[in-house]
């Protein structure tokens, strides 16, 4: 700090009524001087602080004694201490354009590189944290859930064919790394209709409207090994962790919007989310394909009940592929039957 | 216009000469001098309603004081201010000259007096509010944030939080003055972690273990009212402008009661508890007298939210009923239901399924755009509503949002954020302050001055940071 003394006008607020007094602060090395009508102050200068700049704002002076000067945005203020000093780098961030679109491109790259390998990576980490007992009181918990609320009612199908279907579903499940921990459930289902779930910790549901709209045996083996897939490579709770760090994510990225627009910020979650889950799916089937066939059962199978599920729910597909949350199934039915054709 | 009080005059004992001279014969006696008030000394008129102006030495009388001066002798003058009566060493106009008049009270005090009421209303003018942000800085400042709170897996954002309230803040002008946030980094990030561990909690119980929920949610109606009250009091306590700060007073009991609305939200918490929710004319009943009575409810919280914000010695007074809010309600709803009657109709004449393109492009935009409108509509009209009812010491409000303009805006900003891939977003915050700005005006009946004092005391981030995570803000 030089000996010249430097002058700036300003307003003093003294906190005790809202009226701002055109004063001059004059800052002579180590004192600094307010002088107003009927005012005169002296204070040192290493007592003063100033509010971090914040775009073309008028910043402010705050005095030792609670008493503040409104004052533009000068060079001479940077030389008081800031009130916020751990504010001054962003500030500096902040003024350079360069810096701003360099963040641009980071933000980019961040987002990007936590969709494809960071999330899935973390995911994956995270389960191995989880034991397989947690896993298999959140199915359970999740399979009361849905029989409560009049998601499921009892099975309607006669125990010959319920014995057939566990029949099935043991060998296929034998050998395989969660082979313990598996659990067939049969429900009725008004709300779902033709469907199958995996819940959590190895719990298979099929409805019974599935069952009856399969063909064949082998169909019901397809709909189960697919399921099988989602549990072998733990879908659920990877979802469930995925899509939690997505909403996160997306809830910091979108925040500032959310006051200022409506629901603009579930779009990006739901695609981002959707996409993970067709991935997913793709998993599974590829998983589901394999296992039919080390069991001598022909994916060709999971086509036609693919087939058979697209004509029952008129699904007009092509247009919102990318809203699904499942892979459009004439590409599932063709990999069904490449793999088909292979296993020949 | 002059400005009178009307005020209680004690004549000092020792203005021996006051009698005297205050007396004239021919005309209703008056006498002019200074007067010393708080806010400075003028000169006025003392009028003493007894025909003849007589006053008895030591006696305390009311007097009208007609100021000579204009207007700002009534600037910040107060029911309850003291002022003195000084005497004049000179000849007055109205007295007689026969010398008798020279001696009124020889310069000194002559009587001690208290403003017992302001007799003419002070003259209402405008505060201009502007918001001066600009798209391009604050696109800037967004930036900047945003990539270091993802750098950082969001320990920077209470930084940025800082950052961003600062330039909203200071870039909010009001009769020439910035408005000031005054709130610190790492208080915020202390109650972002604790907010942070506590939505874990309940993401954890409501995603996984559900049994738990109900009692997750008991905890949380205890906790409500405390995070409310913090989170109102931090608020308020780090906004300033002209230095001083403005406060929050509710507390927890006032807030519970007010938030509990007439015990319903205790009965489904209750309820959940206890799985009554699953009978269905239970779940029904509740869910009906919540709808109903939502209005009231409202109402009952916002007034409950002003009255006990205060700036300086000064608190809010508001007093809607729920009638009005009802109105709000009831004519969004209608809105809303006339807008997707038609569209529903339109649905089951054409038999479209629900999958299809034709589906989301008939049924989910419409949708969304009657959603939008109802939203915008609320907003803009309980926004009215309760900035044009609300006063705070001498100021009103006067608001003239437009529900149409606001759907405009919450529509196309939408557009524009999801064309840019979000990096519009700055721009879309900083039009619609600008809007809410232009349509909000400040009228002072009276003078600023009336506010005064403040109250330095600190108040944890902690419930502030709470409140944002479970969006329970009580705001205007």
């Amino acid at each position: 700090m030089n000996d010249a003394i430097e002058i700036i006008e300003g307003l003093y607020y003294d906190g005790c009524k809202p009226i701002g007094l055109p004063i001059l602060l004059s800052f002579l090395g180590e004192k600094t001087t307010m002088t107003g009508f009927g005012i005169s102050k002296t204070y040192r200068t290493s007592q003063l602080t100033v509010t971090p700049v914040t775009g073309r704002a008028a910043r402010f002076v705050i005095l030792p004694d609670g008493g503040q000067v409104q004052c533009a945005d000068l060079q001479i203020l940077n030389v008081l201490a800031n009130e916020s000093p751990t504010e001054g780098p962003v500030v500096w961030l902040e003024k350079r354009i360069g810096v701003s679109v360099g963040c641009v491109a980071l933000i980019v790259a961040l987002l990007l590189s936590a969709y494809i390998f960071g999330l899935p990576a973390a995911a994956d980490w995270a389960l191995t944290k989880v034991s397989i007992e947690t896993e298999q009181s959140l199915g359970r918990d999740a399979l009361a859930w849905l029989d409560n609320n009049q998601w499921f009612q009892p099975t309607e199908l006669d125990e010959i064919r319920t014995t057939r279907i566990r029949t099935t579903f043991s060998t296929l499940i034998g050998g395989l790394k969660m082979e313990h921990y598996y659990h067939l459930e049969f429900r009725h289902s008004k709300r779902m209709g033709a469907n199958a779930i995996a819940l959590p910790g190895g719990i298979v549901v099929i409805t019974d409207e599935m069952v009856s709209l399969a063909g064949s045996e082998d169909e019901v083996a397809a709909v189960l090994a697919h399921e099988i897939g989602h549990i072998e490579l733990r879908h659920t709770m990877k979802q469930i962790m995925q899509g939690s760090a997505l909403a996160i994510i997306a809830g910091v990225v979108t925040n500032d919007a959310s006051s200022y627009t409506v629901a603009v910020a579930g779009l990006p979650t739901l695609l981002a989310q959707t996409n993970y889950s067709r991935e997913f799916e793709r998993e599974a089937d590829e998983f589901a394909f394999k296992l039919l066939k080390q069991h001598h059962i022909s994916p060709a199978a999971f086509a036609s009940l693919m087939e058979r599920l697209s004509k029952d729910h008129e699904v007009e597909e092509r247009y919102v592929s990318f809203l699904s949350t499942h892979p459009v199934t004439a590409d599932r039915v063709k990999r069904a039957r490449q793999e088909d054709g292979k296993g020949k | 216009m002059k400005p009178d009080i009307e005020a209680e005059i004690t004549v000092l004992p020792s203005s021996v000469n006051l009698r005297k001279s205050a007396i004239r014969d021919d005309i209703v006696g008056y006498y002019e001098c200074p007067i010393a008030l708080p806010n400075g000394t003028w000169d006025c008129r003392v009028v003493f309603p007894d025909a003849n102006g007589r006053v008895e030495l030591g006696q305390t009388t009311t007097a009208l004081i007609q100021f000579l001066s204009p207007n700002e002798a009534l600037l910040g003058l107060c029911q309850g201010d003291t002022f003195q009566l000084m005497g004049r060493n000179e000849a007055l106009p109205g007295f007689s000259t026969d010398g008798t008049s020279q001696l009124l009270g020889e310069n000194g005090i002559i009587a001690l007096g208290k403003v017992t009421k302001l007799l003419v209303a002070p003259i209402t003018h405008e505060l201009k509010l502007e918001f001066i942000g600009s798209s391009r800085e604050y696109f800037r400042i967004w930036v900047v944030n945003l990539c270091l709170t993802l750098l950082t897996f969001g320990i920077f954002s209470a930084w940025a939080k800082v950052r961003k309230k600062r330039y909203f803040y200071s870039h909010t002008i009001l009769d020439g003055t910035p408005f000031q946030y005054l709130g610190q980094p790492l208080p915020i990030l202390r109650g972002r972690l604790i907010g942070a561990s506590l939505f874990a909690v309940y993401y954890v119980s409501s995603h996984f273990f559900t049994s738990l929920l109900p009692y997750v949610f008991a905890l949380g109606a205890v906790l409500a009212p405390w995070v409310i009250v913090r989170s109102a009091s931090f608020k308020a306590r780090y906004s300033a402008f002209r230095n001083m700060t403005f406060r929050f007073e509710g507390t927890y009991w006032g807030t519970l009661k007010v938030v509990s609305a007439w015990g319903l939200v205790p009965a489904i918490i209750i309820g959940m508890m206890f799985h009554w929710l699953k009978i269905a004319w239970i779940e029904g009943t509740l869910f009906a007298v919540g709808g109903l009575i939502y209005p009231w409810w409202i109402s009952r919280l916002k007034n409950f939210t002003v009255c006990n914000t205060a700036f300086g010695n000064k608190n809010g007074q508001l007093s809607t009923t729920g009638g009005q809010f009802f109105k709000i309600y009831f004519c969004s709803g209608l809105l809303f239901a006339l807008m997707l009657i038609p569209l529903g109709a339109a649905l089951s004449i054409f038999h479209i399924s629900k999958n299809s393109a034709s589906y989301i492009i008939l049924f989910s935009l419409p949708t969304y755009a009657a959603y939008a409108l109802a939203y915008a509509y609320i907003q803009a009209y309980i926004g009215n509503l309760v900035w044009n009812e609300t006063t705070l010491g001498p100021l009103r409000f006067k608001s003239t949002l437009s529900g149409w303009t606001m759907t405009n805006y919450y529509i196309s900003n939408a557009l524009a954020i999801i064309a840019s891939a979000g990096l519009l977003t700055p721009w879309a915050i900083m039009r619609t302050m600008k809007y809410r700005a232009e349509n909000l005006q400040v009228l002072v009946a009276g003078e600023v001055t009336e506010f005064s004092g403040s109250d330095r005391s600190n108040v944890s981030a902690t419930g502030a940071e709470l409140g944002e995570f479970f969006d329970m803000e009580l705001s205007l």
